[in-house]
C-alpha cells in the first residue's frame, strides 16, 4: 500500500481544495440570496461538527483509516458492508464533480467540445495522480490553492468599483427553516464530503497535529467560500439568484478602464484545479479503499479501471443541471447526512458500547 | 465504435497485467481484472445506447416514493 | 541518499501531474480565427414585421476597412467601416441564426456593446426579448441598453460623428454621460437586477435620429419608463438628473438658475452625496432625502459681482431650489407613472424587509401617497478663473 506521508500544513491545504472543490462554482443554497455569507457559516459550524465526530472516532483507533475502523468495530462482514457504502460515497462524489465539471465547461467556454474529449484526459491526469500516490497529490496540491486562494484576494481589489455592500441587506428576510435548510445543504456539501479524509488521516507524520490541520482547512475553506460567495452577490444582486454559475457570471461584469475586462479565466482556473484535486482525492480514496476491502497488498493497478468507473458514473451522474440543482435541494441533505453524521455516529455508539463491554470482561 | 472500445480496454489491461503477473500479485490481477470488466460492460452499454439510469435522478424517485 | 533520490521523485511526479494537466485539459472543438467571424458591435431589437417574431438588426465591423486610412482615393469602391445585416425569426436566438443566411461567416456577439430597442418592443414586454442575451454564453451582461422611437437599424445605420462605428459612438455617448447627468447610461446587467426587483421600475436612455446638413445624426433624448418590463411614459433631460439626484449617479453636469435681479447664472456640479431614508410612519411612506451638493461658478450673464461671501449664500440657495425642483419633477413623473424608478421600496426592503412584505402587495399606491421630505445643502466652492465680470469699479474707500 501508499507508504507516502503527507505533513499537517499539506493536510490543511488539502481539506481547503477539497471542500471548495465544486461548490465554487455550482454553489447550491442560492435561494438564500444575500444571505448566502451567513449560510456558509452555519454550514461551516455544521461540517466542523461532523468533523469532530470523524475526529472522536480517530481519536478511538489512532493510526487506522475509516475502513480499518469498520472492521475493527463490526467485523470483517458487517465492517466491509459499512465500507462498500463508503466507496460508493466516494463513487458519487467524485463522479459528480467530474459531471459538474464537464457541464460548466460546456456551458460556458467549451460548448461545441464533445463531453468525451474533456473527460478522457482529464480522468487520465487523475489516475496518473492516483498512482503516484498521496505525497504527489498533497505536493501539487501547493501551487494550485495558493493560485486560487491568491487569485480570489486579487478578485476582491477587481471588484471594487462595481461593489454594491447595500445588496448583502436585508439581513436574514427569509423565514428561519429556509435558512436553517439552506445550511444544511453546505454543511453536508461540500462540507460535510471531508470524510473521505478519514481515508487519509493515518498518512499524516505527525499524527497529534491532525485534528488542528483538519479544522484549519474547513476554516480556510468557508472563508474563501465566503468572500467569492459575497462578491458574486454583491455585484449581481438579485441577479445571482437566476444564474446557473454566479461566480463565474460576476467576473464577466469586471470591467476597470476597459483593461482589465473578460477575467471569466478566473473562477474557470480555480474550479478547474480545486475540482482536480478533489476528484484526484476521491479515485485515491476509492482505490485505496477497495484494495482493502479485499486485502491487497498494492492499490495502485486499481486506480486505472476505477477511474473508468468515474468516467461512466460522471456521464450518467444527472440529465441536465436543473435536475441536478433539484437534486442537490431536495435530495442531497438527507443523503449527505447519512453519510457524516448517521453511519459515524453508529459507528461511534458500537465502539464505545464494546470498548466498555470489552473493560468489563477484563479484571 | 464496440470494437474499438473492446480494443482500448485490452491495451489497459495489458498495460497494467505483466506487471501484477510478474510479482504473482494474483489477487490485485483478480480485483483489476473484475473492474475493468465491468467497467467495460458499462461503457458497451452507454455506448450502444441503453438507457442506464442516472444516479442522482434515481435517488430524487426513490426520495419522492418514500416522501 | 535513498530519503534524497525518493524526494527528488516525488518532486518529479508532481511537477509531471501540473503539466500534463496544462497539456492534457484542452480541446477547444468550436476554435475560431478572427478572419472567420464577423464581430458584432451593436445589434437592434424589433418585432418582425410580417408575422409573430422578432427582427434583429446587426451591425458587423469591417475590420480591414477600420484600419486604412480614411478616404483615401486609392481602392476602387471604398466600403462603409460597418455592414448592417437584419434577420427575423420567432425568437431572437432563431432571429440571430438566420442571419447565416446572408453572412458568409459566424456571427460573433461577444464583442457586442449596445442594444437598440425599439419602442413597439418595449411597449410588449422586454425581458422575453433580452432573455437570449442573459443565457447564451457569448453576449456579455455588459452592453448598454437603449431605447429608440426610430427603427434601430436606422440607428445602426447613422452617420456616428467622428467615430466610425456609431455603436462605439454611442458607447462613448453613455460614458461621458457626467458630463451633463441628464442621461441615465443602463448595463444589461442593471436591467435585469432591477427587474428581479419587486418593486423598483426601471429606466432606458432613449436615443433616436435627427438630421444635420442631409446626414443622419444621433441625438441622446431623455429617458424612458418601463414598469414591469413595459414602457409606459418619458422623462425629459431635468427630470432625468432629478432622479439622478436621488440615486447617487450625479457626478458632475451644469446647473443654470435665474438672478433675482435678471439674468443668469450657471454652475458646475463637481459631485452630490444623497442620502436616502425610507420609513413607514402614520400609515404613510416617509422618504428623506438629503443631497450634499458641491459646485463652481461657471458663467454668469450679468455684470453683477456674484463674488462677495453674501451673494454666495443666495446662489447657494438658488441652487438648491433649483436642485429640489428637479427632483420635484421627476418625483411627480413616477408618481404619474405610479412607477417607483428611485427604488423607494427596494431600500424599504433591504432595510426593513418586514415592513416591506407588508406593503409590497400595494406598493403602487403606498408609492403615490409617500411624503418626501427633500433637503439640500449646496456649495459654491470655486469662481474659475475670474472674481467679477470685468467691468469698472470704485474703489472702496
Amino acid at each position: 500500500m501508499d507508504q507516502g506521508r503527507i505533513s499537517a500544513g499539506q493536510l490543511t491545504l488539502l481539506v481547503m481544495s477539497f471542500t471548495i472543490g465544486s461548490w465554487i462554482v455550482l454553489p447550491t443554497g442560492l435561494q438564500s440570496g444575500q444571505n448566502i455569507w451567513l449560510i456558509i457559516l452555519f454550514g461551516l459550524g455544521g461540517g466542523m461538527f461532523f468533523a469532530c465526530l470523524g475526529l472522536l472516532l480517530y481519536r478511538r483507533f489512532p493510526g487506522k483509516n475509516l475502513f480499518e475502523i469498520h472492521e475493527l468495530v463490526f467485523g470483517p462482514v458487517i465492517g466491509k458492508f459499512f465500507s462498500l457504502l463508503y466507496l460508493w460515497f466516494f463513487l458519487q462524489t467524485g463522479g459528480g464533480t467530474l459531471g459538474v465539471f464537464v457541464t460548466m465547461l460546456k456551458s460556458t467556454v467549451f460548448t461545441a467540445t464533445p463531453d468525451l474529449a474533456l473527460l478522457v484526459p482529464w480522468v487520465i491526469i487523475v489516475i496518473y495522480g492516483c498512482r503516484r500516490g498521496i505525497e504527489v497529490i498533497a505536493r501539487s496540491n501547493q501551487p494550485l490553492i495558493l493560485a486560487t486562494v491568491g487569485l480570489i484576494l486579487i478578485s476582491i481589489l477587481l471588484v471594487l468599483n462595481i461593489f454594491e455592500a447595500d445588496n448583502l441587506l436585508p439581513f436574514l428576510d427569509k423565514p428561519f427553516s429556509r435558512i436553517a435548510w439552506d445550511a444544511l445543504g453546505v454543511a453536508v456539501f461540500p462540507f460535510g464530503q471531508g470524510v473521505i479524509f478519514m481515508m487519509i488521516l493515518p498518512r499524516v507524520n505527525r499524527q497529534q497535529k491532525v485534528a488542528g490541520a483538519v479544522f484549519g482547512g474547513l476554516i480556510g475553506a468557508g472563508l474563501v467560500l465566503m468572500i467569492i460567495q459575497s462578491l458574486a452577490v454583491g455585484v449581481l444582486g438579485k441577479v445571482a439568484e437566476v444564474l446557473v454559475f454566479p461566480t463565474y457570471e460576476f467576473y464577466r461584469i469586471i470591467d476597470i478602464a476597459q483593461v482589465l475586462t473578460r477575467l471569466e479565466l478566473i473562477p474557470l482556473l480555480n474550479f478547474l484545479t480545486m475540482g482536480f484535486i478533489k476528484i484526484m482525492l476521491c479515485l485515491y480514496a476509492l482505490a485505496f479503499g477497495t484494495a482493502q476491502l479485499f486485502n491487497l497488498r498494492t492499490y495502485r493497478p486499481l486506480a486505472i479501471p476505477i477511474g473508468v468507473l468515474l468516467l461512466v458514473v460522471a456521464r450518467r451522474i444527472f440529465p441536465s443541471v436543473s435536475e441536478h440543482m433539484r437534486y442537490f435541494e431536495e435530495v442531497q441533505p438527507y443523503y449527505g447526512l447519512f453519510f457524516c453524521l448517521v453511519l459515524p455516529l453508529i459507528t461511534l455508539g458500537t465502539a464505545l458500547l464494546r470498548g466498555r463491554a470489552r473493560r468489563e470482561m477484563a479484571p | 465504435m464496440i470494437v474499438l472500445m473492446i480494443l482500448i480496454f485490452l491495451l489497459l489491461f495489458l498495460w497494467e497485467a505483466p506487471g501484477l503477473m510478474a510479482q504473482e500479485y494474483w489477487r490485485e490481477l483478480a480485483v483489476f481484472t473484475i473492474l475493468l470488466i465491468v467497467g467495460l460492460v458499462l461503457s458497451l452499454l452507454l455506448l450502444t445506447g441503453v438507457k442506464l439510469p442516472y444516479i442522482e435522478s434515481f435517488w430524487l424517485n426513490l426520495f419522492e416514493k418514500i416522501v | 541518499m535513498a530519503d534524497d533520490r525518493r524526494k527528488n521523485r516525488i518532486f518529479r511526479g508532481s511537477l509531471g501531474l501540473l503539466l500534463l494537466s496544462l497539456v492534457l485539459s484542452g480541446g477547444c472543438w468550436d476554435r475560431r480565427e478572427l478572419e472567420t467571424l464577423a464581430v458584432v458591435t451593436g445589434m437592434g431589437l424589433n418585432y418582425a414585421a410580417q408575422g409573430d417574431g422578432y427582427e434583429v438588426a446587426f451591425q458587423i465591423v469591417r475590420a480591414a476597412q477600420l484600419q486604412s486610412a480614411s478616404g483615401g482615393a486609392g481602392g476602387g469602391g471604398e466600403l462603409k467601416p460597418v455592414w448592417i445585416l437584419r434577420s427575423t425569426g420567432p425568437t431572437v436566438f432563431e432571429a440571430v441564426r438566420n442571419a447565416t443566411f446572408q453572412s458568409s461567416r459566424r456571427l460573433f456577439l461577444s464583442h457586442n456593446q449596445v442594444l437598440i430597442i425599439s419602442e413597439a418592443v418595449a411597449k410588449g414586454g422586454l425581458l422575453p426579448a433580452l432573455e437570449f442575451f442573459v443565457r447564451d454564453h457569448e453576449p456579455r451582461n455588459t452592453q448598454w441598453l437603449l431605447l429608440t422611437p426610430d427603427e434601430p437599424v436606422e440607428i445602426l445605420d447613422a452617420a456616428a460623428g467622428l467615430e466610425r462605428v456609431s455603436a462605439l459612438a454611442i458607447v462613448d455617448l453613455m460614458k461621458q454621460y457626467q458630463l451633463t447627468s441628464k442621461i441615465k447610461p443602463v448595463y444589461l446587467a442593471d436591467y435585469i437586477k432591477t427587474r428581479i426587483e419587486k418593486t423598483t421600475a426601471n429606466t432606458l436612455p432613449i436615443i433616436r435620429i435627427y438630421e444635420t446638413a442631409g446626414k443622419k445624426e444621433l441625438l441622446l433624448d431623455g429617458t424612458a419608463i418601463l414598469k414591469e418590463d413595459r414602457l409606459v411614459g418619458f422623462l425629459d433631460h431635468k427630470e432625468t438628473r432629478g432622479l439622478l439626484w436621488v440615486l447617487g449617479e450625479v457626478r458632475g453636469g451644469v446647473i443654470t438658475v435665474d438672478l433675482p435681479g435678471g439674468g443668469k447664472a450657471t454652475f458646475e456640479i463637481f459631485d452630490a452625496i444623497p442620502k436616502v431614508k425610507v420609513e413607514f410612519k402614520e400609515g404613510r411612506v416617509q422618504v428623506k432625502i438629503e443631497i450634499k451638493e458641491r459646485a463652481g461658478l461657471g458663467a454668469q450673464t450679468t455684470y453683477a459681482d456674484l463674488s462677495t461671501p453674501e451673494q454666495f449664500k443666495k446662489l447657494e440657495n438658488l441652487q438648491t431650489k433649483a436642485i429640489e425642483d428637479e427632483i420635484r419633477a421627476a418625483l411627480a413623473k413616477a408618481k404619474a407613472y405610479k412607477a417607483d424608478i428611485f427604488g423607494f421600496g427596494e431600500y424599504l426592503y433591504k432595510h426593513d424587509h418586514r415592513t416591506w412584505q407588508r406593503l409590497q402587495k400595494e406598493w403602487e399606491r403606498y408609492f403615490v401617497d409617500a411624503q418626501v421630505e427633500i433637503k439640500i445643502e449646496a456649495m459654491v466652492e470655486e469662481l474659475g478663473l475670474v472674481t467679477r465680470p470685468a467691468t469698472y469699479r470704485e474703489l472702496r474707500k
